[in-house]
């Protein structure tokens, strides 16, 4: 047999082998073979936990409950078999089977990891904070963050941030910026429903009630084709059930907010989840809420002041605004049968700012009288939020097949509404009218399906309908359209993937997403591929690829004088380009049962990015939007690096993450690639958490490298013909400076006990953030004056306590 | 295990001592000239101011004129030189009469200087159609107490064509030689702001309206003259965003190829209105 002939039947070789690796198991009933479907279930609430790993003990088999918590096995042998389950934040469980167990559904039951006060020992595989197992793929325990330092509220975002390869210095934006990623090329789903944007407070917190949530999973990069519609990264989380067992009630205090949810089952087969929040910043203003305040407020001028010099200038004044906030939580779980399962999501969550005011305009001179002092009002309110509900229906058909079906509605809104009125010339006081108005209502209809086709192989085929319905509109005084948009598409999107299993070591997964966008007309065609190899019971190596795209774009335009704005956009419109990517990662760990290294390279290429900015954005001048935007393409490269280990109470760990994220532009720059904003070389951090009896003592240290900004290297004069001389500045290269690094550490200290006859479980505890008071530079302020060009180092938070308190009931 | 924490903790004070911040502090020392030309239609004086821009690194606050420059219009392969006007002033002008600035003609700048090349073109924008104004006689009842005359100025409203939304600014002049103020500055300062502010002329910042309701407060009364610049793109991008941060900070707009500031032309119509004491 020659070469030519020897690669002529290579590859069907490889099919026949595989082929009979796929049907191998189906042909080996002889040995009597038997299938398992069951539930795992949180101990003391009854609810189904999801993603928990169930194994076959002595072997390397197993599988991982779906978002409901139920599992399915299939060719398990008849006899002497033994599951183990174990899931981050409880005790690990192993259930030995016998004949009765493959009859009916097998309940398993979870406990959380608990520190009673008499506990003396905690397993260390049991604590745990995050959970790495599959590539880029992490999940964390909602309810364990709760003991990590954090600003003013537990938050799932800001313990998200500590992981590798997820930015840790971005204190103004609950978003994610993910392997060199932006927040808005992360896809966020909750229970089905995909939220637009999870900042709350100007994005010190995100929107994430953490007591209603289960379990998160972040995917940072080389995602499955059962998601879509993101360039970078996934966000998933699953909703709590509530308690199917009893009435119980939780309430929390921190120097923000106040919290409380409410559980109870209906019937044996349904339960109610309502869980709130709400800041009451607008009652008492804590030092927390001033100092955040402050990062936003000026400290003598509202937004949109009309600082004095305008064509309708107006005076510098004292504002005390009013801000709070609010989440929604809502989930009532139903389980018909054992079989199916119905639940109703509901989310609604807004900040609202409003910074109205009062002020007085003339009066001067020897003889003037209170008479000639105009009095204008200025009504300037601001809202944003997300609001949402999904509907979704699981059911085991049998043991092979099971489906998922959502219909889900999602609401992002951001209004902006100030005017003014006076008793006299209005426009000549107090500065413009601004409204602007972006609405983004996604309905999304989702299938999701899964047969097992053996023991190691599932066969997931799903569909996707999203219509996106997107409003921009921005007004100045109630005539001048700055930006008037109105868009709607739809993505109609397939997916079929295939998880197989390949002697015992090789976990492969491969899939193609096909999504077709009515704006453009166009197919786009995602193919996903990823594997894990296990070369021995600790080592094993890992790659991925894909390719990604997105339809729908967020622009974010921070703008400290006018307010902050942001808004999403369709692509496919106005020059706009459907963004993609395409992932490239290699890796490896190593796992031992107390501790963990995991090396991931990666590299991201993207197109059709936009960036905006408001160069021409001057308040007199109509704008085009096509100006506004400019599109180009960008890349990520980079390595993270994650140590973890659980030394008996001790639990940590250490990340590292060696990035570099460009972008070339063909408008800016001169087309030479510079720097992404959100450029991090460095980014090292350190997490740590020890528990000693009711203690539970916690540390964070962050150091990453500086981001980078451009700055101007000299100025210019032209005096205009309305009699005015400006100064200009003349920018040097985009991006070519680097702020000073960024820093920081966090401390908290968590105490839980027992009140009232009952025993209640009530923890409290005292964070404190930047505990060395750095001042790490946000961003720098430049402006011209006669004598020089000034430049203001604008600092995030300094050190900054936080007390809190939590009962159980 | 030994080893892992061995090669953290070398990893660690690797990125806190080798990771030195890059350059935290612009440093600029480059030359670049600044260009401020305007051209009017139907004139035939026409001026080009050059500068150097400042370096932040400089403790000067005057910019540095350009004296030794070559400064060329070009209109239908004509070129026109311009001469440095006498003094260290870095204005270049061109004042004989064959140049007369048309509506909707072309016109190239060159500049030589230090051995680089500056370009620039214009295209002179139609002169605004159609201008009218509702009252060319407006009266004030000057008896009325201060607080009542600011109250009842009259506002005549200038009016022109702008189906296409073009930009146009205005400048109203008082052409008395010795202007009377509708309100004595000395017996009530108070009543004297507004865009005339006491001052006998004032001008607008750009706008793409029809119309321009013109505020006597500040004002003269007697003959006043307003005349609207019909103004190209260019010149309006320069009333950018004033505020900027390290976050989105942009080179300001400039039509100067090879260097910085603004070489626009106007073209204008002018309308006549009196204001009377009665």
């Amino acid at each position: 047999m020659n070469k030519d002939t020897e690669h002529k039947y290579l590859p069907a070789c490889i099919l026949l082998f595989l082929s009979i690796q796929l049907i191998l198991p189906e042909l080996a009933f002889s040995q009597e073979k038997v299938s398992i479907r069951g539930i795992v279930k949180d101990k003391g609430t009854g609810e189904g936990l999801p993603h928990v790993n169930v194994g076959i003990l002595n072997t390397k088999q197993g599988t991982t409950t779906n978002a409901d918590g139920y599992f399915a096995i299939v060719n398990l042998p008849a006899d002497s078999v033994s599951l183990s389950f174990s899931y981050i934040g409880y005790q690990n469980k192993t259930v030995i089977l016998d004949s009765t167990s493959f009859e009916k559904l097998l309940e398993v039951e979870l406990a959380k990891t608990t520190s009673r006060l008499d506990e003396v020992t905690v397993k260390a595989e049991e604590y745990d904070y995050i959970k790495t197992d599959r590539i880029s793929r992490t999940s964390i325990s909602p309810r364990q963050i709760a003991n990590l330092p954090s600003i003013g509220e537990k938050d799932i975002s800001r313990a998200l941030q500590l992981l590798p390869g997820v930015s840790g210095t971005n204190e103004s934006t609950a978003g994610l910026y993910v392997r060199g990623g932006t927040p808005d090329q992360n896809l966020i789903v909750l229970d089905g429903i995909t939220l637009y944007k999870v900042d709350h407070f100007f994005g010190f917190f995100s929107a994430f009630n953490s007591n209603a949530i289960q379990d998160v999973q972040l995917y940072k990069g080389g995602y499955p084709a059962k998601y879509g519609g993101r360039l970078s990264s996934v966000m998933e989380l699953n909703g709590r059930s509530g308690n199917f067992n009893e009435f119980s009630f939780s309430g929390g205090l921190s120097a923000l907010s106040a919290d409380a949810t409410v559980e109870f089952p209906v019937t044996e087969k349904a339960s109610v989840l309502i869980s709130g929040r709400r800041s009451y910043t607008d009652i008492i203003r804590t030092g927390i809420y001033n100092k955040i305040f402050g990062l936003f407020d000026d400290g003598n001028t509202g937004p949109g002041s009309g600082e004095s010099g305008g064509p309708f200038g107006g005076g510098q004044f004292q504002t005390e605004p009013d801000f709070n906030f609010y989440d929604l939580n809502t989930k009532i779980t139903y389980r018909p049968s054992q079989k199916d399962l119905v639940a109703l999501s509901l989310y609604g969550g807004q900040d609202n700012l409003d910074n109205s005011r009062e002020q007085e305009f003339g009066g001067f001179g020897p003889n003037s009288s209170e008479e000639d002092v105009t009095d204008v009002a200025i009504s300037d309110e601001t809202r944003w939020g997300n609001r949402g509900v999904g509907l979704r229906w699981s059911r085991f058909w049998n043991d092979r097949l099971y489906s998922n079906a959502v219909v889900s509605y999602s609401n992002y809104y951001s209004d902006r509404d100030r005017r003014n009125s006076s008793e006299d010339e209005e426009r000549a006081f107090g500065g413009f009218d601004i409204k602007g108005e972006n609405d983004v209502r996604d309905f999304t209809l989702k299938l999701d399906t899964e047969y097992k086709l053996s023991d190691s192989n599932d066969l997931k085929i799903g569909g996707q309908i999203t219509q996106n319905d997107i409003n921009y509109q921005n007004t100045l005084n109630d005539t001048l359209n700055v930006v008037d948009r109105s868009d709607l598409g739809t993505i109609y999107s397939g997916y079929v993937q295939d998880d197989w299993t390949l002697f015992d070591r090789l976990w492969l997964t491969a899939g193609m997403r096909a999504s077709y966008f009515d704006v453009t007309d166009e197919v786009y065609w995602q193919p996903r591929a990823s594997l894990e190899l296990n070369i021995t019971d600790q080592l094993k190596v890992k790659g991925a690829w894909g390719r990604y795209n997105q339809f729908i774009n967020r622009t974010v335009l921070e703008d400290i004088q006018q307010g902050s704005t942001d808004f999403w956009l369709l692509t496919g419109n106005d020059g706009m380009p459907v963004g993609s990517s395409e992932h490239y990662i290699v890796g490896a760990s190593y796992e031992r049962p107390n501790f963990l290294i995991d090396v991931e390279a990666y590299q991201k290429d993207l197109s059709g990015l936009s960036e905006y900015s408001l160069r021409f954005g001057g308040p007199l001048s109509s704008i085009e939007q096509e100006e506004l935007f400019f599109y180009g393409d960008g890349t990520t490269r980079g390595i993270d690096v994650l140590f973890k280990q659980n030394i008996g109470r001790y639990t940590g760990w250490a990340s590292y993450t060696l990035s570099d994220t460009d972008y070339t532009f063909e408008g800016l720059n001169n087309g030479n690639p510079y720097p992404a904003l959100h450029d991090q070389t460095h980014e090292f951090k350190l997490v740590s958490s020890f528990k000693h009896g009711p203690w539970t003592l916690a540390a964070n240290w962050i150091y990453a490298t500086g981001k980078p900004y451009s700055a101007p290297v000299g100025y210019y004069d032209l005096t205009l013909l309305d009699g005015t001389e400006y100064s200009y500045l003349h920018i040097g290269e985009k991006n070519g400076f680097r702020l000073p690094a960024y820093h920081r550490m966090d401390l908290s200290a968590t105490y839980e006990f027992n009140v009232g006859i009952q025993g209640n479980s009530a923890k409290m505890g005292l964070s404190v953030f930047n505990v060395y008071d750095r001042n790490n530079v946000w961003y720098r302020e430049f402006s011209v004056d006669e004598q020089n060009v000034a430049v203001t180092d604008i600092n995030y938070l300094g050190f900054t306590p936080n007390l809190f308190f939590r009962i159980n009931l | 295990m030994k080893v892992f924490k061995i090669l953290f903790l070398g990893g660690l004070l690797f990125t806190v001592f080798t990771q030195c911040d890059q350059l935290t502090e612009p440093t600029g020392e480059e030359k670049i000239p600044v260009v401020e030309g305007y051209l009017y239609s139907n004139q035939t004086t026409h001026q080009v101011q050059l500068s150097l821009m400042i370096p932040l690194t400089s403790t000067d606050t005057i910019p540095e004129p350009i004296n030794d420059a070559e400064v060329v219009l070009i209109h239908n392969d004509a070129t026109y030189p311009f001469s440095l006007a006498p003094g260290d002033s870095g204005l270049y002008q061109y004042t004989e009469d064959d140049l007369i600035i048309q509506e909707g003609e072309t016109y190239a700048l060159e500049i030589q200087t230090n051995n680089r090349t500056l370009s620039s073109e214009t295209v002179v924008p139609p002169a605004p159609e159609n201008v009218s104004i509702s009252d060319d006689v407006v009266s004030i009842d000057s008896e009325q107490p201060f607080i009542e005359i600011v109250q009842n100025l009259p506002e005549p409203e200038i009016t022109w064509n702008n189906p296409e939304e073009r930009y146009f600014y205005i400048v109203v002049e008082n052409l008395e030689n010795q202007p009377e103020p509708i309100i004595s500055n000395e017996n009530a300062p108070g009543f004297n702001g507004g865009l005339f502010a006491g001052n006998v002329s004032f001008r607008t910042t750009p706008t793409n309206d029809d119309s321009y309701t013109i505020n006597l407060r500040g004002g003269f009364y007697g003959l006043h003259k307003a005349t609207i610049y019909s103004v190209n793109r260019d010149y309006v991008n320069l009333y950018e965003e004033r505020e900027q941060d390290s976050r989105q900070l942009n080179e300001p707009p400039t039509n100067i190829k090879n260097g910085l500031g603004i070489f626009t032309s106007f073209s204008s119509d002018s309308i006549f209105f009196r204001v009377l004491k009665n």
